[in-house]
């Protein structure tokens, strides 16, 4: 890959603009590259328009490449997928920061599953045990103004204590439940809430949808 | 040109719609090739640390 003309470009410069093979080589150039031997030519790509979806700062670098044998890209489409670029950079830390919620909600489920288990064993009369059951009446008070969106500030506002104590909270709270986020923290209060209202997953869902698009 | 006519605007929805991050690939191909006509598109996962790349051409849902 480092005979691509484009890919190489963004990883030395960080730049994340629409780019065309077009801009860097001539056609003859381009057709001299063993990559164009090998891949491009036996494929029909005479030209190629990409743009990063995430620079090398990002937790993902990536690119997306449309291919074409003809007619060229034009100055329009480069403009068109320089306007989505920001917006595909946004959707994938969406798209990675939903996935780290569910896995701190799988998490938090396998740990609240083992709890349960051995309170069975012990032979425990009780309620079924869940990752919250881990957190103090004051933390479960904090994770619920996490779970509807409010930041440390409000939340210090509405149960009168300081910003520096929810944060504290907060940093229990992810603890104690295993949750890598805010996000993960509140899938965990809203499935452990919401058990017998209607399939939880479509709550979860919404409730991260509108809590992850900008 | 008014905003209903902004084809962006237009395909931002789908772009936006939650998805985990394995399906990215496939959803912000789609996205892209609805916007500018291709024979067909690739997506491109690099690590600056190795230079290592892997593409996925017309990535199908995981």
């Amino acid at each position: 890959m480092r005979e691509h003309p484009v890919l190489p470009h963004y990883v030395r410069t960080g730049e994340t603009g629409a780019r065309m093979i077009a801009d860097f080589l001539s056609t003859t150039e381009f057709r001299r590259l063993g990559l164009y031997g090998e891949f491009f030519g036996p494929l029909g790509v005479e030209h190629q328009l990409t743009v990063l979806v995430a620079d090398r700062s990002a937790s993902q670098p990536a690119g997306i490449s449309l291919d074409r044998e003809q007619p060229p890209f034009t100055d329009k489409d480069r403009r068109l997928l320089d306007r989505l670029q920001p917006h595909l950079a946004a959707a994938q830390r969406n798209a990675i920061r939903f996935s780290e919620a569910l896995s701190g909600a799988q998490r938090a489920a396998e740990i609240s599953g083992k709890r349960l288990a051995g309170r069975q064993l012990a032979g425990r009369a009780g309620t079924p045990a869940t990752a919250i059951d881990r957190l103090t009446a004051r933390e479960r008070d904090v994770l619920a103004g996490v779970a509807s969106g409010q930041t440390n500030a409000q939340i210090a506002r509405s149960l009168d204590i300081s910003a520096g104590t929810v944060r504290k909270h907060v940093e229990h709270i992810l603890a104690r439940l295993g949750a890598p986020s805010r996000t993960a923290a509140a899938v965990c209060h809203i499935t452990a809430t919401m058990p017998h209202q209607g399939p939880p997953w479509t709550a979860v869902l919404a409730s991260l949808n509108d809590a992850l698009t900008p | 040109m008014g905003r209903g006519d902004d084809p962006l605007e237009a395909v931002l929805p789908e772009l936006y719609a939650l998805t985990p991050a394995e399906g990215f690939p496939v959803r912000a191909m789609s996205v892209t090739r609805k916007l500018i006509g291709a024979d067909k598109g690739d997506y491109t996962e690099f690590d600056p640390g190795t230079g290592a790349f892997r593409v996925l051409v017309d990535p199908e849902p995981p």
